[in-house]
């Protein structure tokens, strides 16, 4: 068998191997929706309560992203594991969504402490840091145009009080997390249906 | 006068393998043999050709109870691949001058 394989043979092994392993985008968007849908909630959340004056209880919603952050360890240390195949973008992606899940305790930690009112910008460009990059891994414009909305929402926040700074992380969220959430959503449910 | 072909690289499992090997991070066993359509007895038999050439490097571990091994290629691996490339490149501008 094998003294018939001809160089022909070669380029179609090689051919076909390298199109199976560019099989193209595999995220359900279940993670992109559910930190898009927690910091919304805890963003809005806030921003009622600041209106209706319950001052110390307003930051009560971002309590849920300690818990989103388990929920997130838990999911990809199971789903990681039950993956057969890792490649080079999942590789990247576990790699960069760990430095901003670092940068954003961080912030937390010590921007928050000594400027209250650049935790929000910040916090935003890192949305736009990782949103922008990963669209540009993943080959998805949706959430390249969701990180420079990031960007854009992070320029206006540096200008505003925390009350507008929340209307602009929720602005930022809806479209670099959950509008390209649904859509992974959407193409992943099709992708599955015609296996 | 053609470049010689690697050998080891030249037969279609073992290429197949380390084609598919350079297009991901790492894989599995169970996924190589699903992608090249091999039997398991050969694939391994193979892999341990490319393990002992240094092309591959394979590591065994467990998913729970199950036991999983995981197949990655090496920098030299990639290298001998690139020069195989090369030489089925250098083939066929040969053949299209002739």
């Amino acid at each position: 068998m094998e003294n018939q394989f001809n160089e022909q043979d070669s380029l179609r092994v090689i051919n076909q191997m390298i199109q199976t392993a560019k099989s193209g985008i595999n995220d359900n968007g279940n993670i992109w929706l559910m930190w898009g849908w927690l910091v919304l909630v805890a963003s809005l959340s806030q921003y009622v309560m600041l209106e209706l004056n319950m001052g110390p209880w307003s930051s009560i919603g971002w309590i849920l992203m300690p818990i989103g952050g388990i929920v997130t360890f838990v999911y990809f240390m199971m789903n990681g594991r039950k993956a057969p195949v890792k490649t080079h973008v999942d590789q990247f992606m576990t790699t960069l969504w760990t430095s901003f899940g670092i940068s954003i305790a961080l912030i937390i930690f010590f921007v928050s402490q000594a400027n209250r009112e650049l935790t929000m910008p910040l916090c935003i460009i890192l949305y736009g840091i990782g949103t922008y990059t990963s669209g540009g891994a993943l080959k998805f414009p949706p959430l390249r145009i969701g990180g420079l909305i990031c960007f854009a929402c992070a320029t206006l926040a540096f200008t505003c009080p925390l009350k507008y700074q929340l209307i602009l992380i929720s602005i930022s969220v809806v479209a670099s997390y959950i509008v390209p959430g649904y859509l992974l959503k959407s193409q992943f449910n099709k992708k599955v249906s015609n296996v | 006068m053609f470049k010689k072909l690697n050998p080891l690289l030249h037969s279609e499992l073992r290429l197949a393998i380390v084609s598919l090997l350079t297009g991901v991070e790492s894989a599995e066993f169970v996924y190589i043999k699903e992608q090249t359509k091999a039997t398991a007895g050969n694939l391994s038999v193979q892999l341990d050709k490319l393990e002992n050439a240094g092309y591959i490097s394979i590591s065994k571990g467990f998913k729970g109870k199950k036991p999983v091994t995981t197949c990655k290629i090496t920098q030299e691996g990639l290298a001998a691949f690139e020069e195989y490339v090369k030489a089925i490149q250098e083939y066929f501008d040969q053949s299209k001058k002739n």
